[in-house]
């Protein structure tokens, strides 16, 4: 089996596992919450298999490289980034709930990196700018991180629907309160937040070896700084003034926009150095 | 006077409650974000005439005169940064003496203490001791504090705390990107960016600035010994790299590759893979007479004047491409006649035909044979920055992960004898993540089955 067609049945699987989560909390189903999860596992083993597949492949192919080194395997690295944080989180705080929206996303990536015209999803041999080992950890820290800015902005979004719903939430079996959500949202702003740092530490150092230059305020450098300042803004506004709540779900969806569009709107809208992913 | 110095003495104690504020820190992140986002929509150091045709002749000198075409070198951003730097210094340093002190003094609360939040009462059918001892267990990593008996009934008092010393990562934080910040001027003043082009066989004693254009000397010799493409199976470049030798005391000392990740340092200037090209080493061009049709073989070098074969004039090769517009290689000649202006014109190799038809010359020329070599283009870069923000960058990392992992947390218990065993309140609070803390303390609590 090749790791293309495993990666089209991983789309479905996140699809159909999106799905389930939808049904468990509008039906208030727990059963069907449960498969969610089982089916979001089974995507994630397949996946990946998929990617340790098309690694050796292209070893095989004489141009090794991790399978990190574009658009398309990027939205799939995206993906399963998000899906495995989600399962952390469901089982470190028993949330199912925020499967609904993560899911979809890691759906969404999907999709878009196998079904866009524009994007390739041959295996294609490095340019020398991308033969460095930094390659792999510049690219797994910044979209774990982004993973992570996602799951947070999923959050806020359940958060900000039903503080808007009015009255109090207590929280039940389907959703957690008001103060773990709350909680849960800094938590993983903080491990995004930790991460890309490390990512934008390793894009400085490996920019240095490559070009001989830390820093050169690349649209795509000073996107991730943009993305960077953000969440500092949310976590000096939380530990020095005592944000809570809605305004930092607010700056937690704010920032995601930042990370989409040092993702996505650089590339298209901007012209740098960055023009890989 | 007396009064004057006071109000100096205000002014002070105002400016430095301003300059440690968070209400100057929020608006300045807000505002340096702005600034970046801006550098990114309006594009950096272009030609005026550029800025003129985007923008018109008064918004242009308006813009320019804002520092908004090198956004972030204009005075507005360094200001930014310098300030958002003494905000954060100011504020570490007014609040470092007070949580210097809750660092290196352990925490010993009297049982009547009266500012602990209660986070659980339980009973148990178990006596104080037991109950104690059974806590000090669970709570394994919490160093005791205190520990002595309750006035009334036989009860027992113990108080435990972790991490104190979690309270000063948040200045490790701020000291380390006092650290990057201060290799970053290290860069800015005392580094030299440039670049050097080498042909081929060619020695290099110095290299050209970026923004000033100077020359500026390297200290030893460089020559460039070969420079070579490789090419994956699809066409796609592989690598490029330069081999090159350095040369010090007409001695070659060092024998290397520069390629595209992979710099090469000496004496602490490095050189980075920038880019390359193609140049002419020698042309053989033929000569024809329009009339007779009779040919000469000539052979030039770029900037080499040659006499004709007429002898009526100088010949000279003023530039060489080897992809002129997709038509091929081409070369640029200028002609000098005695009492005539310079005519300058281009031949290609791939159209002969081309210089008889458009020029009316009694001699026209053909390109018979090109010899070309590369050139390198090498990034030369002296920074004595650079370890310095590495240094940040390590110490950062690891202080971002103390910051946002560890706390001070401090737990309290008073056990109170009661009738079929004891009942017991649990204190407890933490400097960070307060809610999580109590939380997980709940749920160890409800595992201790006495």
């Amino acid at each position: 089996m090749s790791a293309s067609l495993l990666l089209s049945i991983v789309t479905f699987i996140y699809l159909l596992s999106a799905l389930l989560y939808t049904v468990f909390l509008v039906f208030k189903m727990p059963k069907i919450g449960v498969w969610g999860s089982i089916l979001s596992i089974a995507g994630l083993i397949i996946q990946t298999i998929a990617l340790a597949m098309r690694w050796i492949h292209s070893y095989e192919m004489g141009i090794g490289h991790a399978p990190l080194s574009n658009l398309y395997e990027s939205l799939v690295f995206f993906a399963w980034s998000i899906v495995l944080l989600n399962i952390i989180f469901e089982f470190r705080y028993k949330i199912r709930s925020i499967g609904v929206l993560t899911l979809t996303l890691a759906f969404l990536s999907m999709a878009y990196a196998s079904f866009s015209n524009d994007i390739n999803s041959q295996i294609q041999p490095l340019l020398p700018a991308l033969q460095s080992n930094w390659l792999l950890t510049h690219v797994t820290t910044c979209f774990l991180g982004y993973a992570s800015f996602a799951l947070s902005a999923c959050i806020s979004i359940v958060y900000l629907i039903l503080k808007n719903k009015g009255g109090k939430w207590e929280g039940n079996n389907f959703l957690p309160s008001f103060n773990i959500m709350d909680e849960l949202i800094y938590r993983s702003v903080v491990f995004g937040f930790l991460l890309l740092t490390l990512g934008i530490i390793t894009g400085s150092v490996w920019a240095n070896q490559a070009w001989g230059s830390y820093w050169s305020w690349d649209p795509k450098e000073t996107w991730s700084l943009v993305t960077w300042f953000v969440y500092l803004i949310l976590l000096h506004a939380r530990y020095s003034k005592g944000w809570h709540g809605q305004k930092i779900a607010w700056l937690s969806v704010l920032g995601f926009g930042a990370v989409l569009f040092t993702y996505f709107g650089v590339n298209n809208l901007l012209s740098g150095l960055h023009s890989y992913a | 006077m007396k009064k004057n110095r006071s109000n100096n003495t205000l002014i002070l104690k105002w400016l430095i409650s301003f300059l440690s504020s968070i209400k100057l820190t929020i608006p300045l992140l807000f505002l340096i974000t702005l600034a970046s986002i801006l550098g990114t929509i309006i594009p950096q150091n272009m030609s005026r005439e550029i800025y003129i045709r985007e923008y018109g002749l008064t918004f242009t000198s308006f813009m320019e005169k804002l520092g908004l075409f090198n956004m972030y070198h204009s005075h507005f951003f360094i200001s930014l940064l310098t300030l958002l730097t003494i905000n954060l210094l100011v504020c570490s340093l007014k609040r470092w003496k007070t949580d210097w002190h809750i660092a290196i003094k352990q925490w010993r609360p009297g049982h009547d203490s009266k500012n602990l939040k209660l986070i659980s009462e339980t009973t148990f059918n178990a006596r104080p001791e037991i109950v104690i001892g059974r806590f000090k267990d669970v709570f394994k990593t919490f160093k005791t504090t205190n520990e002595e008996g309750l006035d009334d009934n036989n009860g027992l008092w113990w108080s435990g705390e972790r991490g104190r010393w979690s309270r000063l990562s948040f200045y490790f934080v701020h000291f380390s990107i006092l650290i990057i910040l201060i290799g970053s001027v290290l860069s800015l003043g005392f580094g030299d960016k440039g670049f050097i082009i080498i042909k081929e066989g060619e020695t290099k004693e110095s290299f050209e600035t970026r923004g000033k254009k100077q020359l500026k000397p390297l200290g030893f010799k460089i020559r460039c010994d070969k420079f070579s493409i490789e090419f994956h199976e699809n066409g796609m470049p592989s690598a490029y790299t330069s081999d090159i030798t350095i040369i010090q005391d007409n001695k070659n000392v060092f024998k290397g590759a520069v390629m595209v990740n992979a710099p090469l340092k000496f004496n602490g200037t490095s050189f980075y893979q920038n880019s390359y090209g193609s140049t002419l080493t020698a042309a053989i061009l033929d000569v024809v007479d329009r009339k007779t049709g009779e040919s000469h073989k000539i052979s030039c070098k770029t900037g080499q004047d040659i006499q004709l074969p007429a002898g009526d004039g100088l010949i000279q090769v003023l530039a060489y491409t080897d992809n002129f517009e997709g038509l091929g290689p081409a070369l640029r000649l200028a002609i000098k006649r005695q009492g005539k202006m310079p005519e300058s014109f281009i031949i290609f190799k791939n159209i002969p035909d081309f210089d008889i038809k458009h020029r009316k010359d009694t001699i026209t020329f053909l390109i018979n044979k090109v010899d070309t070599g590369y050139y390198t283009v090498l990034e030369v870069k002296k920074d004595p920055g650079v370890p310095v923000v590495y240094i940040g960058f390590s110490m950062f990392i690891l202080s971002l992960f103390l910051v946002f992992y560890f706390s001070h947390q401090k737990l309290a218990i008073s056990v109170i004898p009661s009738q079929n065993g004891s009942s017991a309140k649990i204190y407890g609070s933490a400097h960070k993540s307060r809610f999580v803390y109590i939380q997980n303390i709940r749920n160890k609590i409800k595992k201790i089955a006495l």
